[in-house]
């Protein structure tokens, strides 16, 4: 199920958040993991016998570290095979078998597994828990319920944020009472992030699209403002699904951390990558990067690292050589931004809008490789000529939009008066939209 | 520190859900089968829906979406929020002015100009014409913003191409130049006139003499909204006048698979309900026979789409037998209608550009030589 659809807004949100605000304190837990339960199997009721695996695995997993204590490194081990098993099939083996085909030549008979939603979400938090209690940094948790709720709360079962064990450890302990101000704003903060995915993005997505379709004929001018709408598109997708998934679990009861800190505003790609799925990143330096030793073994280390880095975060977001190459391309641009550019103060000294528009620019080439459409690159530099007319009108059409999307990326955020009445206003405009035009999954299912 | 709220939190949270939960509801208690300002069946309820068969989730949004209350308030406000944003042109109709009309052709000349060719190896000895008007938009173009003038000027320099070849009736000048509208503001056909103005062209180039329009007795309903209305999904229109022409001589109506033959080409009864524009022949058929036997002519074969609908009354004038050929609703072929005839005296195409263009049953209703 998606929150975009027509069955969550009408059915299984105000059961949801109804039921729970009315169910007795012992049952709110239980009535919770039954509903994500409900939410994931939704649609593709095969995939939760995975969740299940994964959750089971994790549970049980986490007290056999207990109980095996001097053997816990071989324990996580195991289990860190057994978490990536599923995510490797599901998600690389396709893309494996054709690179050793194109490789060697050789045709390998398997058949394209369909990815379950959200499957890069759910083991990434049952990893950071088993690591979490390796390294004693949490307690094992004894509650099935409780930590089945921690894996799979719906409100960010399938698109993160990433909520470290950590994070949620001690709200799964405290009373699940929920204020009604707080279910209020929760509630606003959905439909702002409604708003986002489906009067933004998916115009954007739309936009794009018509751009990457045909860019022989988007020309230059197409090409130039198709990306920049992809670069919204992608944005205001996950950072809207971010954001209903902050006022869903606020009206739940729950405080997850932020995904996202006006990304399109930093002045570096350092800043830029704090800013932009903020979880991710924080997953990353916590798992991978500082055990392969960050930065504490100098410089020549430091970039291996965040080479490594890079690349698997290229490789999480999709099982393509157009994403591994974007990785590497940050991981490349973040190394030679580290050994130069913040180095010495020249750089601190340009003016702030030349420094954002500059790093706004190599995101930008960055998510033509994340588009994985080669043809935009040529069509920018002009190869295929200004625009053709339909092109031109297509683009003039969509530019108020193209312009309110860069106003909210790119300016300080400004105090809009009447808020109060943007919740209904932004929800009444999502469900007509919706019912105009249909649904579309968010980006960020995929991955 | 409890903030200062225009309704308290408990109506908020509360009334916003349950809100949400009566609409969810309603669609299921208040099904429609039929939308008559989209001119479409809506989603029927899943079938075999069961908890146990979660795969059905797109017949579900398909249903929700077509069966939520208030849907065509809900896609009015989508429209008009479009149209505010600057994306009128991203609409099915493009607003101009106050009227609503179709976008701008798109096709390749050589693929068009194959499918008239094969039209027209049809047709074999028999005398045959080309009758396409030019669009409402290419008309309009003096009205246009920059951007949008030059894909009409493409869609008028198809059109220009298309009449130039042997055969066309161009009707651009004596369009452009009409004092009277020539098109609806809210569908996309041409108005009484604009298919006068195309009947006396018919009869220029077959070396026919046209009749005044006093010769017909012309009927007016009101008000009446069109496709390009529908289509557009905007709230206000400045509704027509649907005007007909009934010819003021007996006339017999048969349509193929039914029993019925009429002796009016005129259907008032069809002006109220969602689709006014089958006050003419009542509506679009697969194969349509029309017999004035006073008539001089003989008998005219026209393959046509709904744009005839409105001509061929005055058409009868001239032809003792008319028949009309709709590639959409007839099941054989135009060879196999024309062989039927037995006898067809001249041919007539008459398409509109788009129709021309994009219609995919006109080839499938040729036989291969």
């Amino acid at each position: 199920m998606v929150f975009c659809s027509f069955t969550f807004l009408l059915f299984f949100m105000p059961a949801v958040l109804l039921g729970h605000r009315i169910m007795p304190e012992k049952a709110k837990r239980p009535f919770l993991l039954a509903c994500s339960l409900f939410f994931y199997a939704w649609g593709s009721s095969a995939w939760l016998l995975l969740l299940l695996y994964v959750m089971a695995l994790d549970y049980f997993g986490a007290l056999a570290m207990e109980k095996f204590e001097k053997r816990k490194k071989a324990v996580l081990a195991a289990l860190l095979v057994l978490n990536l098993l599923p995510l490797i099939y599901f998600k690389y083996a396709v893309f494996l078998r054709d690179t050793v085909s194109v490789l060697t030549g050789l045709h390998i008979g398997m058949a394209s597994p369909v990815l379950p939603a959200g499957i890069s979400f759910f083991t990434f938090q049952g990893i950071s828990y088993l690591i979490d209690v390796y390294r004693r940094d949490a307690r094992v948790q004894r509650s099935f319920v409780r930590f089945g709720v921690y894996l799979s709360l719906f409100p960010q079962l399938v698109a993160g944020p990433i909520v470290r064990y950590t994070d949620l450890e001690e709200q799964l302990t405290l009373p699940a009472e929920v204020d009604l101000q707080d279910m209020r704003r929760g509630m606003g903060r959905f439909a702002v992030g409604l708003a986002k995915k489906v009067l933004l993005a998916d115009a954007m997505g739309r936009f794009w699209g018509k751009m990457s379709v045909s860019l022989t004929s988007a020309g230059a001018l197409g090409a130039w403002l198709g990306l920049i709408a992809f670069s919204f598109q992608i944005f205001f997708d996950f950072s809207g699904y971010s954001d209903m998934a902050l006022g869903l679990g606020k009206a739940l009861g729950f405080t997850f951390p932020e995904n996202f800190d006006r990304p399109y505003r930093a002045q570096s790609l350092t800043d830029f990558w704090r800013r932009w799925h903020m979880t991710l990143t924080t997953w990353f330096r916590e798992y991978v990067y500082f055990p392969l030793g960050g930065s504490r073994r100098g410089e020549r280390r430091r970039d291996v690292n965040l080479m490594i880095v890079w690349a698997l975060t290229g490789l999480w977001h999709g099982a393509g050589w157009n994403f591994i190459l974007w990785g590497v391309y940050f991981g490349v641009l973040l190394m030679l931004e580290k050994r130069f550019l913040l180095r010495h103060g020249w750089y601190e000294r340009l003016p702030g809008p030349l420094r954002q528009a500059g790093t706004y620019l190599l995101v930008l080439l960055g998510w033509g490789f994340f588009a994985g459409k080669w043809a935009v690159f040529p069509a920018m530099a002009g190869l295929y000529g200004f625009s053709s007319a339909q092109a031109a009108l297509d683009c003039l059409s969509y530019l108020p939009l193209l312009l309110l999307c860069a106003g909210i990326c790119f300016l300080p955020k400004i105090n809009i008066p009447g808020r109060r009445w943007a919740a209904p206003v932004l929800m009444a405009l999502c469900l007509a939209a919706l019912a105009a035009q249909g649904y579309a999954p968010f980006v960020y299912f995929q991955f | 520190m409890k903030e200062k709220r225009f309704l308290p939190d408990g109506a908020v949270v509360y009334g916003g859900l349950m809100l949400l939960l009566l609409l969810g509801v309603a669609a299921f208690v208040f099904r429609q089968d039929f939308s008559a300002w989209e001119r479409r069946y809506l989603a029927g309820t899943p079938e075999n829906f069961s908890l146990s068969r979660w795969t059905l989730n797109d017949d579900m949004e398909t249903y929700l979406s077509d069966q939520i209350p208030f849907r065509r308030q809900l896609v009015n406000l989508d429209s008009a929020a479009q149209a505010m944003t600057g994306r009128a042109v991203q609409l099915d109709a493009w607003p101009l002015g106050d009227a609503m009309v179709e976008k701008p052709v798109q096709a390749e000349q050589g693929a068009m100009l194959r499918r008239v060719e094969a039209l027209r190896g049809l047709a074999g000895d028999i005398p045959c014409l080309f009758l396409t008007p030019p669009t409402a938009g290419m008309l309009r173009m003096g009205e246009m913003t920059a951007a949008r003038r030059v894909v009409y000027e493409q869609e008028s320099a198809l059109y220009d191409f298309l009449t130039a070849q042997g055969g066309f009736v161009s009707l651009k000048e004596e369009f452009e130049n009409s004092a009277e509208p020539v098109y609806y503001r809210t569908d996309h056909h041409w108005t009484l006139h604009g298919a006068y103005l195309a009947y006396r062209a018919y009869c220029r180039a077959a070396g026919l003499t046209p009749l005044e329009m006093d010769a017909f007795a012309v009927t007016e309903y009101a008000p009446f909204l069109g496709t390009t209305y529908s289509r557009s999904g905007l709230p206000f229109a400045r509704a027509d006048t649907l005007q007909c022409a009934e010819p003021l001589w007996p006339v017999t109506m048969t349509v193929q698979g039914e029993e019925e033959t009429w002796d009016h080409l005129i259907f008032p009864g069809q002006a109220a309900t969602y689709d006014g524009y089958a006050v003419y022949l009542n509506g679009n058929h697969g194969l349509l026979t029309i017999e004035n036997p006073a008539a001089a002519g003989g008998t005219l074969f026209i393959c046509k789409d709904s744009f005839a609908n409105s001509l061929i009354p005055f058409l009868t004038a001239h032809y003792a037998r008319v028949i009309a050929v709709d590639a959409r609703y007839y099941a054989g072929t135009f060879n196999q209608a024309l062989r039927e005839a037995e006898q067809a005296d001249a041919i007539l195409f008459l398409y509109s550009l788009d129709s021309l263009a994009n219609d995919t049953s006109i080839p499938r209703k040729i036989e291969k030589p």
